[in-house]
């Protein structure tokens, strides 16, 4: 694992964090799954220290284009200044849509959990996509 | 059978949890990160207690509720996923766990409130189930 032991998540204070590089995230990705899916197309933008996530959406219900939220971006591990992964949260009038987001071997992994909050037909549920980067639209 | 509706949401359905409910232990032994997670079902909420790795014996992180329970789909009653919150002041950690094929996956992101030069940081670790 990547990740710190136990005793690195203690209490220090330091010096200030810089901002995490961010470019393995950002740029246009694209779902690998042409058949029905939550997403469709996203698109992260840097900014200077969250990530800009715009969801364009594929699933009936729910709108096309979801607009944009702030993410925050997290390294592989305390050391690190290359962001990795990222969590946004989605209001959709009704449904909440907690998305996590890491990238491994280039590919972009979004696991979603879409939470119920209006009481509508249907379950809270959790989805796992993949996407590919458009080439050239990393920023 | 367990059932778990969530803690923000009265009119959410309540889902059949059973698949989560029960000990988990790391896949890998020798892992820095968590090693032990238990999952509950209290009154018909789900609860989860993480320990981690540390020098001389677990840590404990404590239990608390999950903020929400999740189906595989939206038509399905049956819970798979959690996601919960601790909070620990200086550090913020958002857990985030499914269930698939017999493996807990459990990713967690990590953010430091205490104005140190630590970076932010995410973990994805793995577990099967164990006797409580």
């Amino acid at each position: 694992m990547n990740h710190v032991a136990v005793e690195q998540l203690q209490e220090c204070n330091s010096g200030t964090l810089p901002g995490l590089d961010q470019t393995a995230l950002t740029g246009t990705w694209i779902n690998t799954n042409s058949a029905r899916s939550l997403i469709r197309r996203i698109e992260i933008a840097p900014g200077q220290k969250q990530l800009t996530v715009h969801i364009f959406g594929a699933e009936p219900g729910l709108p096309e284009d979801w607009g944009m939220a702030e993410a925050h971006p997290f390294a592989e591990n305390t050391a690190s200044g290359l962001a990795m992964a990222f969590s946004v949260l989605f209001d959709l009038d009704g449904i909440e849509s907690l998305l996590q987001g890491y990238v491994v071997k280039g590919v972009l992994v979004i696991v979603s959990f879409t939470q119920v909050k209006d009481g509508r037909d249907r379950s809270s549920s959790f989805g796992k996509e993949f996407f590919y980067r458009l080439h050239g639209t990393a920023f | 059978m367990e059932m778990a509706g969530t803690s923000t949401a009265e009119a959410a359905r309540n889902l059949e949890t059973s698949t989560m409910v029960r000990s988990w232990a790391n896949t890998n032994p020798s892992t820095p990160g968590i090693t032990r997670v238990q999952i509950r079902s209290v009154a018909g909420k789900l609860r989860v207690t993480i320990e981690s790795s540390a020098k001389e014996s677990p840590l404990s992180w404590g239990e608390l509720e999950a903020e929400c329970v999740y189906a595989e789909n939206p038509a399905s009653m049956r819970g798979m996923a959690f996601v919960a919150r601790y909070k620990f002041g200086f550090l913020e950690t958002l857990v985030e766990g499914n269930v698939n094929a017999g493996l807990l996956v459990l990713a967690a992101f990590y953010t430091f409130r205490d104005g140190s030069h630590r970076s932010d940081y995410f973990s994805r670790e793995f577990f099967h189930e164990v006797a409580p």
